[in-house]
């Protein structure tokens, strides 16, 4: 199946200098996410209240609370509750966007592999980061209406990461524009629906089917249902290379990280689209 | 409160000797109308009483409280909706045209109550476990509805699919809600379809029943159905026996 963390985020930068991932609670943020100054440390606070206990009830009390800050350090720096949650928001989109540009844009030749790559790269992030992932996802709509428009301008980026799939199409065939808004839009939907459920580390397992439905309006069934197939081999084999690699490397470290890297003895779900 | 209840209520347009919207009812439509100006935690029971024509006692005399208020209008403009969705889908033969007709009253309806779409379509989002519950499962019946279009088409399709477009189309329509745009749902008829058809029947045949979608609302022939509930929706509250 897929390495469950393909791609690691590089939240508020030197995540990658710091090897080890420390046990955390359910929606606890990694210990990666370094905090620099008081600033990010209300931003990472706001980030695993709101993960609790849902942006409406919570307070400036609550983030000052967890962030160990007085009111008043809180209040240098934002105007209020909603402006900390913006900012925390902004922060890690920007980061998630740009790791899932990354991938995309790195993900290969054929755009049903980029797809694939960036649509790995955003399971993969919303997984590792359960709070965040609430936070960007399902928190966001209650947030007001500035929050709902930030929402907005990330829909509007994956949308565009769709909008050369109507050159794929069938000759004769136009795709409708609006057909890459409810494919972003029903993604969007499917993992609210698994975050509200707490089920944030089931999304890894959806990337399969996520990938079909993403490719289907624009290659049709066929197509999709082979991209979909061939991109999990490349994920299987990608996962045993590295899991070669760093038993070769250093078997201890491979022994401790293994299953931090694959979801062991699982195969590849049975549904999994057949040609015809 | 007494003079209140002699107070004869307001006549609505469109009733034609129907009985007069009821108190309850006109707090229905005020708790829509005063959501959609201050959203789920800015509507008070007073402004919603206020809104309504009525006293907060006359309020309370209906509703335990606000949440109450909200849910009955949930449930009621659901109901509604499904009401018309099925008798436009039953109007019409075949699985795309049922689909076809089904969406196109959908939209219709969301079109032309757009208080009631935002009460049903953003606000649950902001009002608390109960209204996420009813989302939810508004939802799926809206998937299983897709479900049944499908002609036995493409089991082999994963799972997945169905709630996507499902969600899909739910987040399209609650971004065109969202930017006032209510009135322009009817547009998306031809892109839904597409996106329905084009796993089941290929992108070519989606294609094919999108243009002839949309040629049909065009052409002002959208069905007789779709122009029925486009007319009546507004009013269908009032006369909803006429409906079913």
């Amino acid at each position: 199946m897929f390495p469950k963390r393909v791609y690691r985020p590089d939240v508020l930068a030197a995540s990658n200098r710091t090897p080890q991932r420390l046990p955390r609670g359910r929606h606890g943020l990694p210990r990666r996410f370094i905090v620099h100054n008081q600033r990010e440390r209300m931003l990472v606070a706001v980030a695993e209240a709101v993960a609790e206990q849902g942006y409406p009830t919570t307070t400036v009390a609550d983030i000052i609370a967890r962030a160990r800050l007085s009111r008043r350090t809180f209040y240098e720096h934002f105007a209020d509750k909603q402006e900390c949650f913006l900012a925390a928001y902004d922060t890690v989109v920007e980061q998630m966007l740009r790791g899932i540009r990354h991938a995309y844009e790195h993900g290969g030749r054929r755009w049903t592999d980029r797809v694939h790559a960036g649509l790995r790269a955003f399971v993969s992030y919303l997984a590792a980061e359960p709070a965040f992932a609430r936070m960007c996802i399902v928190e966001v709509v209650a947030a007001g209406p500035e929050a709902r428009s930030r929402r907005d301008a990330a829909m509007r980026t994956f949308i565009e990461f769709l909008e050369p799939g109507r050159e794929q199409a069938p000759r004769g065939v136009v795709v409708p524009p609006l057909a890459g808004e409810i494919v972003v839009g029903g993604i969007y939907e499917v993992i609210y629906a698994r975050l509200l459920r707490d089920a944030a580390g089931d999304l890894t397992e959806l990337l399969p089917e996520l990938l079909y439905c993403a490719l289907v309006p624009y290659v049709g069934h066929r197509a999709a249902a082979r991209a979909v197939r061939d991109a999990q081999a490349r994920d299987a084999a990608a996962a045993a290379r590295l899991a070669a690699d760093a038993q070769a490397e250093a078997p201890t470290a491979a022994a401790a990280g293994r299953d931090d890297a694959l979801v062991p003895g699982e195969e590849p779900p049975a549904d999994d689209p057949p040609a015809r | 409160m007494g003079h209140q209840q002699g107070t004869p209520s307001p006549q609505l347009p469109g009733t034609r000797g129907a009985p007069a919207r009821s108190r309850r009812g006109l707090l229905l439509d005020a708790v829509a109308e005063v959501v959609r100006e201050h959203g789920y935690h800015g509507a008070s029971v007073s402004r919603i009483a206020a809104a309504a024509g009525v006293s907060r006692n006359a309020f309370y005399e209906h509703f335990a409280n606000k949440e109450e208020c909200f849910l009955a209008a949930y449930d009621e403009s659901v109901e509604e909706a499904l009401r018309l969705i099925r008798a436009a889908a039953r109007a019409d033969d075949g699985w795309e045209r049922q689909l076809e007709a089904g969406v196109a009253a959908f939209l219709a309806y969301a079109a032309s109550r757009p208080a009631r779409a935002w009460l049903c379509i953003v606000e649950p989002l902001a009002a608390g476990p109960r209204a996420l519950a009813r989302r939810d499962a508004a939802l799926r019946a809206f998937a299983a509805a897709l479900d049944r279009c499908r002609d036995g088409r493409r089991a082999s399709a994963p799972s997945l699919l169905t709630e996507l477009v499902a969600g899909g189309v739910y987040e399209v329509v609650y971004r065109r809600i969202l930017a006032g745009r209510a009135a322009s749902l009817p547009e998306l008829l031809p892109a839904v379809m597409y996106v329905w058809l084009a796993p089941l029947a290929g992108p070519e045949r989606a294609a094919a029943a999108a243009r002839a979608a949309a040629r049909r609302q065009a052409g002002g022939a959208a069905g007789p159905p779709a122009l029925a509930i486009a007319a009546t929706a507004g009013a269908v509250t009032e006369q909803d026996t006429d409906v079913s």
